[in-house]
């Protein structure tokens, strides 16, 4: 347990009549990036909100570092770093100075602090134009260099690609890498893109209407997706009999009057076809499919799947 | 707390508010001049020495000055929401009364600073006026005036500036809030005794500007104090990251 950085247990929040988050049970460990994934309104923002101790919790409990938030913000905000929602800066100041603030704010001792951590996000030091000016990427790559100024131990980051342009997105995608491998830093990140997610989460959690649907990690969610060969025939019902008599093929499901699906693919493929034509069953399509994350997703939530 | 304030001063670099409490002290001052062109048995009310001094801290500060002040500090408080830093800001983390507390500081600062920039304009042009007329004594009694109404009409205001925040209305409200508040004092002003218990006119008693008794200065300086007060139990309790996020 001595690795886990962000444990909730039962973690629920409910607004009215209305569950927002329901009982989550989610497990941040050291080093690693943790990839919350779900759709536009899931309630990725309210946990995060919740584990930085910036919603009140209904009930359940949130440990951050091993200690809960409240009573402790002096001890555990500084070693976060969060970007939450859209980030909020000074639109009448530039860059450096919104950054300079918060540096001066946090007492942030090394002196090119602002510097460095614009540099990273590739935005220009001393800059004249003002926050108010800068397009969503630029204001997204503000929020991260902020969030990186202190050098903090772990990194809450709510959507932080929105707005970015596909380098953008590469860019901070292989800097948030660089920050775990490299610097041993801990990332809790969310998204509603399962791409972004897929090529860099160490671990998943899928969120759907408020309830953690599962908390893997991607290694695990690979070796699950299924492998099947798709046939496509002219008349399913003798298919399926000469498929239980010939190859003793038990795990299959039909799909409709045409397609079947079989689940072991150590079967012989050809010697199918050949058995099918001698039986007169057209064969119109006789292949290998590999089940891809999306599927798996859909079916995890229901069919409604992640973007 | 010298942090916060340092913090505070850099957020208005470049803040259009600034300017437009400029804009509106240079016009006070001006348009009190062009009254003074007007004649009284033959001589221009501006050549009688201080006329002018008097004249401009009297018609500022029952029309233009307190709302300045409400909006300038309503406006600091209010832009960290409005902005969307306070998030950033509790994660630091921040205390919300401290830096309100900053704020209202750095609001007493502006109150004090547009005065003594009024008194600076206000005795430069008596200086060309009447430079002869003009001795150390009539100086610092004006300058005393100016920075004590600076520091009357922060008090006086500040409780429009805890409300608006309380009720978390846009800080142009307290512009106009500040207006009715400050208007109201002209007639006020013509009644000895409520003069010195409605904070607005109080602020006068306290600064010289009005004759008073004892008495009477003892009240106001009570009546600006309450008002002081009052800010503060408004804004207590701010130190409540919920009333801020959920």
């Amino acid at each position: 347990m001595d690795n886990i950085v962000i444990e909730t247990r039962q973690l629920t929040k409910i607004y009215g009549e209305q569950t927002v988050v329901n009982e989550v049970n989610l497990h941040v460990r050291k080093g690693r990036i943790y990839g919350l994934l779900g759709r536009n309104g899931a309630g990725k923002t309210t946990i995060m909100k919740m584990i930085l101790g910036l919603s009140s919790v209904t009930s359940g409990e949130v440990d951050v570092f091993s200690q809960t938030i409240k009573g402790n913000e002096k001890y555990i905000y500084p070693r976060i770093g969060a970007i939450i929602e859209t980030p909020g800066f000074y639109p009448n100041l530039t860059g450096t100075e919104n950054l300079e603030i918060f540096a001066k704010l946090r007492g942030t001792s090394r002196p090119n602090a602002v510097k460095e951590a614009l540099g990273v996000v590739g935005l220009p030091y001393r800059d004249k134009k003002v926050f108010s000016k800068y397009s969503l990427g630029m204001k997204q790559r503000l929020g991260i260099a902020n969030a990186i100024l202190h050098d903090p131990e772990l990194l809450i980051l709510d959507e932080p690609t929105n707005g970015l342009d596909p380098i953008g997105i590469a860019e901070v995608r292989s800097f948030i890498q660089d920050l775990c491998v490299k610097r041993g830093k801990t990332v809790l990140i969310s998204s509603h893109i399962l791409s972004e997610i897929s090529l860099l989460a160490d671990d998943i959690g899928i969120i759907h209407n408020g309830v953690l649907l599962e908390e893997n990690s991607l290694a695990e969610l690979h070796k699950r997706n299924s492998k099947y060969i798709l046939l496509q025939v002219s008349d399913t019902a003798k298919a399926v009999l000469l498929l239980e008599r010939r190859f003793h093929v038990k795990e299959y499901s039909v799909q409709d009057t045409h397609t079947v699906l079989l689940y072991d693919t150590d079967l012989d493929m050809a010697e199918i076809n050949k058995a099918l034509m001698l039986e007169n069953i057209s064969v119109i399509s006789l292949q290998l499919c590999n089940d891809t994350l999306e599927d798996y997703f859909k079916k995890v939530t229901g069919g409604e799947g992640i973007a | 707390m010298k942090t916060l304030l340092w913090v505070e001063r850099l957020k208005l670099k470049r803040s259009k508010i600034l300017w437009i409490a400029v804009f509106f002290a240079v016009m006070i001052a001006f348009i009190v001049f062009m009254q003074g062109q007007f004649q009284y048995y033959g001589q221009r009310y501006v050549d009688g020495v201080t006329w002018y001094m008097t004249a401009t801290q009297s018609l500022g500060s029952l029309y233009v000055f307190p709302a300045i002040i409400a909006l300038m500090g309503s406006y600091m408080i209010c832009r960290e929401n409005q902005d969307d830093t306070m998030k950033s800001l509790a994660l630091i983390p921040i205390s919300v009364s401290k830096l309100v507390g900053a704020k209202m500081i750095m609001t007493a600062i502006f109150a004090v600073a547009l005065y003594a920039f009024l008194f600076t304009v206000t005795l430069i042009v008596e200086a060309v006026l009447h430079i002869s007329l003009l001795d150390l004594g009539i100086v610092l009694s004006f300058a005393k005036m100016y920075l004590l109404e600076g520091i009357g009409f922060f008090l006086a205001v500040s409780p429009i500036i805890a409300i608006v925040y309380r009720l978390k209305k846009g800080y142009w409200f307290a512009l106009i809030f500040a207006e009715l508040y400050s208007f109201l004092g002209l007639f006020i002003g013509m009644q000895s005794t409520m003069r010195s218990i409605y904070p607005i006119t109080a602020v006068f008693c306290a600064a010289g500007y009005y004759k008073t008794n004892s008495i009477q200065f003892v009240i106001s300086l009570f009546s600006l104090l309450t008002s002081g007060s009052l800010s503060v139990v408004f804004l207590y309790g701010l130190n409540r990251k919920h009333d801020v996020f959920d």
